[in-house]
C-alpha cells in the first residue's frame, strides 16, 4: 500500500491518509485482515506527527473500516458493503448539497443544473 | 562519596588534554635543572607545589572556556558532589606532586651525596599542607566567581603570604626573626607529635570551612 | 502518569524579563516543540528544567519525580546548541568521561551512533563541525536510556540535510510510547511537520499549550484591501499590518467568519502565527 502526502493539497493531512487508505481498501489493493504499518512507523515513514496518524486511524476505525488490537496493531476490517454503501451515500449527498448551494447562489434553473450534470457524465465516460 | 571519586576522575579527564608527556618532560627537565643548580631541593619542591596549585585552577578555567558547568548540570550528580570531587581532585593532584618531588629530592640529593629521607619527606610534607591551604582560600574564590572574574583574586594568597612573613620580619627585625624562628623549631621538635597534631587539625578545619563556603557559592551560582 | 514532563507555575524574574506562571506539560509518547522569538523565555525555561538556574517558584517534575532528585537525570537526554564537552577532548574522551555517572551506560549503542553518524573517534571535539557536534551530543544522550529528550535549539547553524537527520532520529526516539520530546526552537520549519503539541512562548508567558493541528487550525492568514474592513473587523485581525497594496494578518477562525468576502484567507503556519502574535502582543482567544 503507498501513501502519498501533498503539502500544498488544501487538504488536511489526516483527511489525505484516511482517503488513500479507503481507497485501497476498495480497490482490494488492501485485503481483508491485512495489517496496517503502526502508527508510530507511518507517522516515522511520512515524516508527520504521530497524533496525526492517530487521527487518521481513529477515524477510520469509527467508520468501520479498520480495527485496532491494542499491542498488536490495527488491520483492514471485512469489507461491508451496506456500511461502505451507506457512507458513499452520504458523501454523494454532501456533495450534491453544496453544488445546489452554489447552483442557487448564480440563481440557475434546475434544467440547467441537469445539463452540467449531463456534461459532466458524459466527459468522465460514466456507465 | 562514590559520585565524589567519580567526578575527581573527571576532573583528571578534563585536564588530561593539557597533561600531555611533551609537557610533563618539560616540567620535570626545568624543576632538575633548578634544583641541581640551587643544590637545594626545598626550592625544586616549593616550585613543583606551585604548579600543582596551577593544575588545581585548570578544571575551573577549562571548564570556564567550554561551558562545562552546563555537562554538570546533566549528570545525575548533585552540586555536592562537584564540589567534594573537585576538593579530591585537588587533593591528589597535591599528593601526586608531592610524591614526584619527595622521589626527584631523593634522585637530586643521592647524587649529590647524603640523602635525608626524612627531612626531605618533612619539607614535602610542609610544601603540601601550605600549598593545600593556599588551594583552600583559592577554591571558594573560584567557585563563587567562575574562573575568568575569580583569576587576579586568586593570586592574592600568593602575595598575601610573602608579605605577611615579610611585615613580620620587618616588624621583629632579622635577628630577632631567626631567633624566633629558632625557638619555634626546637619546640616543634620538643613536642613534634602534638604540634604535628594540632597542625592536622587546623589544617582539617581550613578545608572543612573551605569545602562549606564552595559549597554555598556554587549551590547559588546560575549556569 | 501519562505526563514525561510536568512544569507548574514557574516564576524567575530578571532585571529586564521575568518567567511568569509558565506551566505546561509533555505527555508521553509525544514530541512537543517549544517556540517563541528570541528572548521569549525558552532557553531560562529550560534552564530551569535541568537545574542550572533556580527559579523563584513553581514545581517541575520528571517522570513523577521533582527535579532536585538528580538521579531522575540518569533518564534525561540533553543537547544544546553549543557543545558542552571540553575542546580538546577526543571523541573517545567523551565517552570515558561520561560512562561512569549512568547507571544505564550503553558503549555499545554509543559506538553504534558514532558509526551511523560518521564520528571519527579519535577526532578532537574543536574539530568537528556544528552538525557533527550536535550528532556527538545526541550520540551521548541517546546511549544511556535516557527517556526525556531535551533539545535546546540544537538545529541553528544546521544545514537542511543535519537537520532532516535529526528529525528522523527524533521519530525513531518516539517509537517508545514511554519516552518523550521537548524541543525549542526558533526555526519552526523543523517541526511543522513533527511536532505533535506545541507550547507558545512570549514575554516569558505561555500562550498556548496544546495539539500542533488544534493550533494551526484556529488561526488563517488573512489579506486584502482594508476599505473593506469595518473597525469592528479590524480589531479581530492580530498583527493588522496595512502597506501600500493592501493589509495581512491574523485572525482566528470564528471571527473569519465575520469577515466580508472580497478578503482572502488562507491556512497559517507556525512562523505566521510567531510573526502576527509578536506585531500583536497578545492572543485573542
Amino acid at each position: 500500500m503507498k501513501i502519498v502526502i501533498l503539502n500544498t493539497s488544501g487538504v488536511p493531512i489526516y483527511e489525505q491518509i484516511k482517503e488513500q487508505i479507503k481507497a485501497a481498501i476498495y480497490s482490494g489493493t488492501l485485503e481483508e485482515n491485512e495489517m496496517l504499518p503502526s502508527i508510530r512507523q507511518l507517522a516515522r515513514d511520512l515524516k508527520i506527527s504521530v497524533i496525526t496518524t492517530t487521527r487518521a486511524y481513529t477515524d477510520l476505525e469509527q467508520e468501520g473500516f479498520i480495527a485496532t488490537v491494542p499491542g498488536k496493531g490495527s488491520f483492514v476490517k471485512p469489507v461491508d458493503c451496506e456500511l461502505i454503501r451507506e457512507q458513499v451515500l452520504r458523501e454523494i449527498e454532501v456533495g450534491f448539497t453544496s453544488i445546489i448551494t452554489a447552483a442557487r447562489n448564480i440563481k440557475m434553473s434546475k434544467k440547467e443544473l441537469y445539463d452540467v450534470l449531463d456534461f459532466v457524465l458524459k466527459e468522465e465516460a460514466y456507465e | 562519596m562514590n559520585r565524589a571519586l567519580k567526578f575527581a576522575k573527571l576532573d583528571f579527564t578534563t585536564i588530561k588534554p593539557y597533561l600531555s608527556l611533551k609537557n610533563m618532560l618539560i616540567f620535570l627537565f626545568v624543576f632538575a635543572f633548578i634544583g641541581y643548580s640551587s643544590g637545594n631541593p626545598s626550592t625544586m619542591i616549593g616550585m613543583m607545589m606551585m604548579y600543582a596549585t596551577l593544575y588545581v585552577s585548570y578544571p575551573f578555567a577549562v571548564g570556564d572556556k567550554n561551558g562545562i558547568d552546563t555537562l554538570y548540570c546533566t549528570l545525575p550528580i548533585s552540586k555536592k558532589d562537584v564540589v567534594i570531587g573537585r576538593y579530591i581532585f585537588s587533593l591528589l593532584l597535591n599528593l601526586i606532586v608531592g610524591a614526584i618531588a619527595f622521589i626527584a629530592s631523593a634522585l637530586l640529593m643521592t647524587t649529590r651525596g647524603g640523602f635525608n629521607g626524612q627531612e626531605t619527606f618533612m619539607v614535602v610534607l610542609l610544601c603540601v599542607a601550605l600549598f593545600t591551604t593556599v588551594q583552600a582560600i583559592q577554591l571558594p574564590i573560584y567557585f563563587k566567581l567562575g574562573y575568568a572574574k575569580a583569576k587576579l583574586l586568586a593570586y592574592i594568597p600568593f602575595i598575601a603570604f610573602p608579605a605577611i612573613i615579610v611585615m613580620i620580619s620587618a616588624y621583629l627585625g632579622e635577628k630577632n626573626m631567626m631567633r624566633y624562628l629558632e625557638s619555634i623549631f626546637s619546640q616543634i621538635q620538643a613536642n613534634i607529635f602534638i604540634t604535628a597534631l594540632i597542625a592536622a587539625v587546623i589544617w582539617g578545619l581550613v578545608m572543612g570551612v573551605s569545602g562549606m563556603l564552595s559549597y554555598r557559592f556554587y549551590r547559588k551560582r546560575e549556569i | 502518569m501519562n505526563n514525561i514532563l510536568e512544569i507548574k507555575n514557574l516564576n524567575k524574574s530578571y532585571s529586564g524579563f521575568s518567567l511568569q506562571n509558565v506551566s505546561f506539560s509533555v505527555p508521553k509518547g509525544y514530541i512537543m516543540g517549544f517556540i517563541g522569538p528570541n528572548g521569549a523565555g525558552k532557553t531560562t525555561t529550560i534552564k530551569s528544567i535541568l537545574g542550572m538556574i533556580t527559579p523563584d517558584s513553581g514545581d517541575i517534575s520528571i517522570m513523577g519525580t521533582t527535579v532536585d532528585c538528580y538521579d531522575i537525570k540518569n533518564h534525561i537526554g540533553v543537547v544544546m546548541d553549543l557543545p558542552f564537552y571540553v575542546d580538546d577532548w577526543k571523541v573517545n574522551d567523551v565517552h570515558s568521561a561520561l560512562s561512569p555517572f549512568y547507571s544505564r551506560w550503553d558503549s555499545a549503542a554509543f559506538t553504534d551512533y558514532l558509526r551511523k553518524f560518521n564520528l571519527d573517534k579519535n577526532k578532537k571535539v574543536k574539530e568537528l563541525s556544528r552538525g557533527m557536534k550536535v550528532k556527538l551530543m545526541l550520540a551521548a544522550a541517546l546511549s544511556h536510556e535516557a527517556r526525556l529528550l531535551v533539545l535546546d535549539e540544537p538545529t541553528s547553524g544546521l544545514d537542511p540535510v543535519a537537520r532532516d537527520e535529526l528529525m528522523d532520529i527524533l521519530s525513531e526516539f518516539i517509537m517508545d510510547e514511554d519516552r518523550g520530546v521537548l524541543f525549542s526552537t526558533h526555526i519552526t520549519s523543523d517541526l511543522e511537520k513533527i511536532a505533535d503539541y506545541i507550547t507558545f512562548i512570549f514575554d516569558g508567558r505561555i500562550e498556548f499549550s496544546g495539539e500542533k493541528d488544534r493550533l494551526l487550525e484556529s488561526y488563517l492568514l488573512v489579506k486584502g484591501d482594508p476599505v473593506a474592513l469595518s473597525a469592528e473587523h479590524k480589531k479581530s485581525i492580530i498583527g493588522f499590518r496595512k502597506h501600500a497594496t493592501g493589509f495581512d494578518g491574523m485572525i482566528t477562525v470564528d471571527h473569519a467568519a465575520h469577515l466580508p468576502t472580497d478578503v482572502s484567507c488562507e491556512k497559517i503556519s507556525l512562523d505566521e502565527i510567531i510573526i502576527y502574535m509578536n506585531k500583536e502582543g497578545k492572543l485573542h482567544e
